[in-house]
């Protein structure tokens, strides 16, 4: 058989066994440990089976990975988030949809010190959810809109999506968070936009809450101050150059540590609860990553993304058709598969046909963290729908999440048709 | 298995929280003196990569089957009828299987291979030996092949029950201060 066979053959296997629920990771290592053994024999399969696992972890960069995470994970289990909610209330709440308006921000705020999109969610969701319950909020305004503030986690820095996008693609994971703080923050204002025409339409199904008196409002700037000084501390070292991404992440956790202990919110529980999702989610992580690689390994020596690239290159798109193709095909990905895994799966097959186009990978990886967390919001696997479920199911249906995501979908589509449309312009 | 979960959740607890606080605890303190006295705390790269990281990246793994928190697409066999099910959690864990136990063969012979050569690198003045790292590989591996192992006894004697979706991403609720 001849190598491109031998690698159309392992992407369709690869993408049959993720289906058949075979673990992302061990699908990706077994077919590619057996198409390069298909393709340059037993001796060159084995060597690469036993040296890039320990390559790849021992890795300064990626060591930013866990460091994040474990930021994030203490910010979480310290109950920052419910302060940067009633802060935001305090602020915010006047305003027609204000408590969906709050939560927004507040998951803005908490994207900030958590670089993933299903904790941004659950821990406002928790907070905000029942809260909006209780306010007469249209049940489906209510939890959509936490369900896709929780995207933002995922592009406003720090964000695991783009540090493992930055470490694959090989670009500066700082202009990538750049990059992401501004595509999260025109995200945010879309959403919030989102919530205010949902009220013009309806109001009753957004009924005004209660102006917070001043009183309330410093209150609720006390909650937010250690969320800022993290936000301050970690970002401003980190964009001015004084830290790496791997000590931003570091002075975070501790950081995160020191406030929780401080205000004697992070118990001993929250710190090992913390320590152990941190462990987990780098684990599990890790070994997809691992398996990407080698997987880009089999890729290379198959000549399979030659053979997609001249693919779709014949069929005469031009960069922006080619765009638009990859953007569906993102989109639809999207909805069946975990926003990382769907990222390590496929950056080997697209990212030679990007650079070869001369598309801006910064660019390119900032719209993908933004096409694969609209899947984490959209039917039938939308992981941020079913997280705010878990919190909330005595008083909403599935069904009724994914209708309230609705208009932040539209807002989401809007942008990623402002940045092709930014991209063709420029 | 309950004996084994106890076991690997201990040890991946303890050793995991240490060894995450010990790494931000050192990268902080390296910051901090570089800035500050002009030179960094000794071999931190070199202890936070070859050690700190591979630590963290491959001691859990095997916790994190117990705990059911390897990414897999669950979408399109929960539209399987039931009985296949079984057939499917029996596929996932023998492939699973066959790869953790190919890891663990690969690595077990790089590290044998490092060992001998007496592997390391020179971080400024100082000898710094990698070596032992790289025996962390096939013992995470072989617990994995073994949780996995116990995980196919599982669902041929029918006793596997699976977590549901939204649990394997994150754990319990954060306590939160009223």
């Amino acid at each position: 058989m001849d190598p491109m066979t031998i690698g159309i053959i392992s992407l369709v296997v690869v993408l049959s066994l993720i289906l058949l629920r075979v673990p992302i990771a061990v699908s990706l290592i077994v077919v590619s440990f057996v198409g390069i053994w298909a393709i340059v024999g037993e001796r060159p399969a084995f060597s690469m089976l036993s040296t890039v696992p320990y390559n790849f972890a021992a890795s300064w960069t990626l060591s930013s990975v866990p460091m994040f995470l474990f930021m994030g994970y203490v910010a979480y289990h310290s109950g920052l988030t419910r302060g940067m909610f009633e802060g935001a209330r305090a602020w915010l709440g006047w305003m027609p949809g204000g408590l969906a308006i709050a939560s927004l921000a507040g998951a803005g705020g908490f994207a900030a010190v958590t670089g993933s999109s299903i904790a941004c969610s659950a821990a406002i969701g928790r907070i905000a959810v029942p809260e909006m319950h209780r306010q007469g909020y249209d049940i489906r305004i209510a939890t959509g809109s936490v369900a896709a503030g929780g995207t933002i986690g995922a592009l406003i820095p720090p964000s695991i999506l783009l540090i493992l996008f930055g470490i694959q693609a090989e670009v500066s994971i700082t202009k990538l968070f750049i990059g992401g703080l501004i595509v999260g923050l025109i995200s945010l204002g879309l959403y919030v936009a989102a919530v205010l025409i949902t009220y013009l339409l309806a109001p009753n199904r957004l009924p005004r809450a209660q102006v917070g008196s001043w009183q309330e409002r410093w209150d609720g700037l006390r909650e937010v101050w250690p969320v800022m000084v993290m936000i301050v501390v970690v970002f401003g070292g980190l964009f001015s150059g004084l830290f790496t991404a791997t000590e931003a992440g570091a002075v975070g956790a501790i950081i995160a540590v020191v406030v929780g202990l401080a205000r004697k919110s992070l118990t001993w529980e929250g710190f090992k609860e913390s320590a152990v999702d941190t462990l987990l989610s780098s684990g599990s992580l890790f070994m997809i990553a691992i398996g990407a690689n080698l997987f880009t390994r089999l890729v290379a020596l198959s000549g399979l993304s030659r053979w997609i690239g001249s693919g779709i290159e014949s069929l005469d798109l031009g960069v922006l058709g080619i765009l638009i193709l990859i953007t569906l095909i993102y989109l639809a990905l999207g909805m069946f598969l975990e926003p990382i895994g769907a990222m390590l799966l496929t950056l080997p097959l697209f990212l030679p046909l990007i650079e070869a186009q001369g598309v801006d990978v910064i660019w390119f990886g900032i719209l993908l963290a933004k096409l694969l967390e609209i899947g984490m919001i959209t039917p039938p696997v939308g992981l941020n729908v079913f997280v705010i479920h878990s919190v909330a199911k005595d008083f909403v249906k599935l069904e009724q999440i994914f209708a309230g995501i609705l208009p932040f979908l539209a807002a989401d589509l809007l942008l990623v048709v402002g940045m092709l449309a930014s991209h063709a312009l420029f | 298995m309950t004996l084994l979960h106890r076991f690997v959740g201990t040890a991946t607890k303890l050793i995991g929280s240490v060894v995450l606080i010990l790494m931000a605890l050192q990268i902080v303190v390296d910051v901090f003196m570089r800035n500050l006295v002009g030179a960094g705390f000794p071999a931190t790269t070199d202890l936070v990569s070859k050690y700190y990281m591979i630590l963290v990246s491959f001691l859990p793994i095997a916790y994190a089957e117990l705990q059911r928190r390897h990414v897999e697409a669950s979408v399109f066999t929960d539209m399987l009828p039931r009985p296949t099910h079984r057939w499917i959690y029996l596929l996932g864990f023998a492939l699973s299987f066959a790869a953790y136990v190919l890891l663990a063969w690969g690595t077990f012979r790089e590290a044998i291979v490092q060992t001998g050569r007496g592997a390391y690198v020179e971080a400024g003045a100082l000898i710094f030996y990698t070596w032992p790292g790289y025996w962390i590989l096939p013992i995470s591996f072989a617990l994995m092949a073994l949780v996995l192992a116990l995980r196919l006894v599982q669902v041929l004697r029918d006793e596997f029950e699976d977590v549901p979706a939204e649990q394997a991403f994150i754990s319990e609720p954060p306590n939160q201060v009223e």
